[in-house]
């Protein structure tokens, strides 16, 4: 029996029938799906990488560590560099696996996928998600928010001269104060507290907000602010010294810190 | 009546029987006509597997070919398609036995040597009988990344394209994998040193 014969006669024999188009559909949309999933993600990785590397406290980077080297080193989001390569690795699979994936060079798709998700990313950071997906992270999983963004670490070392955390109570009455914030990787609540000497931010101070503070810690919890700053600030140089030397009467002077 | 089939069936391309063939078994079987011989050959020559295996694999890929007509895609030549099935079934079927071997056939000695000479100036000023030897000789050494390309390209006459579509890879790399086992017949045939991929 010739092989013809013998692969139609098994054909019929086992009621053989081709696999319905629609599997073959639903895989090849599946793929091109989990690309776009992870494609987003990876955009979503480059919006908060964009948003802590902007918001890196280069106002006071001089502050925190010896030099900008180190301290870029230090406060570079490492998690979320490692999970962008994660999705851009994954995702260069997945387009490998398409249909037509196995058409196109590692270099025009490396290409591809870091472009698109750099692209896409910078369009949520502009969208303001970086922020938002921070902020997030840092409400609903305080424990690990410096994970994610390790300038939380940096800026948590009152033996250093530097405080942030969100504030819960705020007790004002001028000129001096306390405003109570809750850093849980410090242990939780901690007290700053003001006097008529401190520079307090120029938008105020209010409820929920995150803030960071420069002075030094004095015990029991308890930290003297010489300065206290917007947590997130998008200038680059510490504007706070300018404003000491421009217009020193009123600088030391204590803003009125509204209560929302 | 299969003849009356044959018949219709000789003014169709292998892509408008592929689609036909889904519901129609006389259309597969005159696909399986114009492929056979030459999937048998192309296993062959992959594998020189002996003629019962070659029968297997054949079988094989015919039946997954038939399996999978619904993912057969348009835009691509069938022939191209049904190679990179045989391909990839000969492939799997051997990495069960985790052996595949790797000698060039006899008769397939002439074809490709006809075929590189193309391609190799040089080789035309060799004598021929030892040029044989020598190519063969420096495609045992090739691994099978290399052999696989060069025996689309020399022995089954395939173009870039169609060895990018069978094999998977991008068009680049089909060129590049075949400049480099050539460069290495060069060498070989210029008596240089053999460096191994």
């Amino acid at each position: 029996m010739d092989i013809k014969q013998k692969i139609l006669e098994k054909i019929q024999q086992d009621n053989m029938t081709p696999i319905p188009a629609w599997r073959f559909w639903i895989q090849g949309s599946g793929l091109w799906v989990l690309s776009g999933l992870l494609l987003i993600l990876g955009a979503f990785g480059v919006a908060s990488i964009l948003y802590i590397v902007t918001k890196n406290d280069w106002d006071i980077f001089s502050e925190i560590h010896e030099s900008k080297f180190t301290h870029i080193i230090s406060t570079l989001p490492y998690l979320w560099l490692c999970l962008f390569a994660i999705m851009l690795v994954l995702l260069y699979i997945d387009i490998k696996h398409t249909k037509h994936g196995y058409r196109y060079t590692a270099f025009v798709v490396v290409i591809g996928v870091v472009g698109a998700s750099i692209a896409f990313g910078i369009g949520l950071h502009l969208m303001g998600f970086g922020q938002k997906i921070d902020s997030i992270i840092a409400t609903k999983d305080p424990q690990h928010a410096h994970l994610f963004n390790p300038r939380l670490q940096a800026l948590s070392r009152p033996d250093k001269g530097i405080l942030t955390g969100r504030v819960t109570i705020i007790e004002f009455t001028a000129p001096t104060g306390k405003i109570y914030v809750e850093n849980p990787i410090l242990g939780g609540r901690w007290i700053i507290i003001i006097q008529p000497t401190t520079i307090l931010p120029d938008d105020g101070i209010r409820i929920n907000d995150r803030i960071r503070a420069l002075g030094e810690d004095i015990g029991d919890q308890q930290f003297l602010a010489h300065i206290i700053l917007p947590f997130n600030t998008l200038g680059l140089g510490p504007q706070w010294k300018h404003r000491d030397v421009d217009d020193e009467e009123t600088s030391f002077a204590p803003h009125p810190i509204p209560l929302f | 009546m299969y003849t009356f089939f044959m018949t219709v069936y000789t003014e169709h391309t292998d892509e408008s029987l592929a689609s036909i063939a889904i519901d129609n078994h006389d259309a597969f079987g005159v696909l399986i006509g114009r492929y056979e011989q030459k999937l048998y050959r192309y296993v062959r020559r992959i594998t020189d597997a002996s003629h019962e295996e070659c029968e297997d694999i054949l079988q094989e890929i015919f039946l997954k070919t038939y399996r999978y007509l619904h993912n057969f895609d348009p835009s691509l030549s069938f022939s191209s398609w049904i190679y990179s099935i045989a391909h990839n079934e000969t492939i799997s079927h051997f990495r069960k036995r985790s052996v595949r071997p790797h000698t060039i056939r006899e008769e397939d000695g002439g074809i490709y040597l006809k075929n590189i000479e193309a391609d190799l100036d040089m080789a035309k000023e060799l004598d021929r009988a030892q040029l044989q030897i020598q190519v063969k000789e420096v495609l045992k050494k090739l691994g099978p990344k290399y052999k696989d390309i060069l025996i689309l390209r020399y022995l089954e006459e395939k173009s870039y394209q169609e060895i990018s579509d069978i094999l998977k890879l991008p068009v680049k790399t089909v060129g590049t994998r075949i400049n480099r086992a050539k460069k290495q017949l060069h060498q070989v045939l210029t008596e240089e040193p053999l460096v191994t991929p």
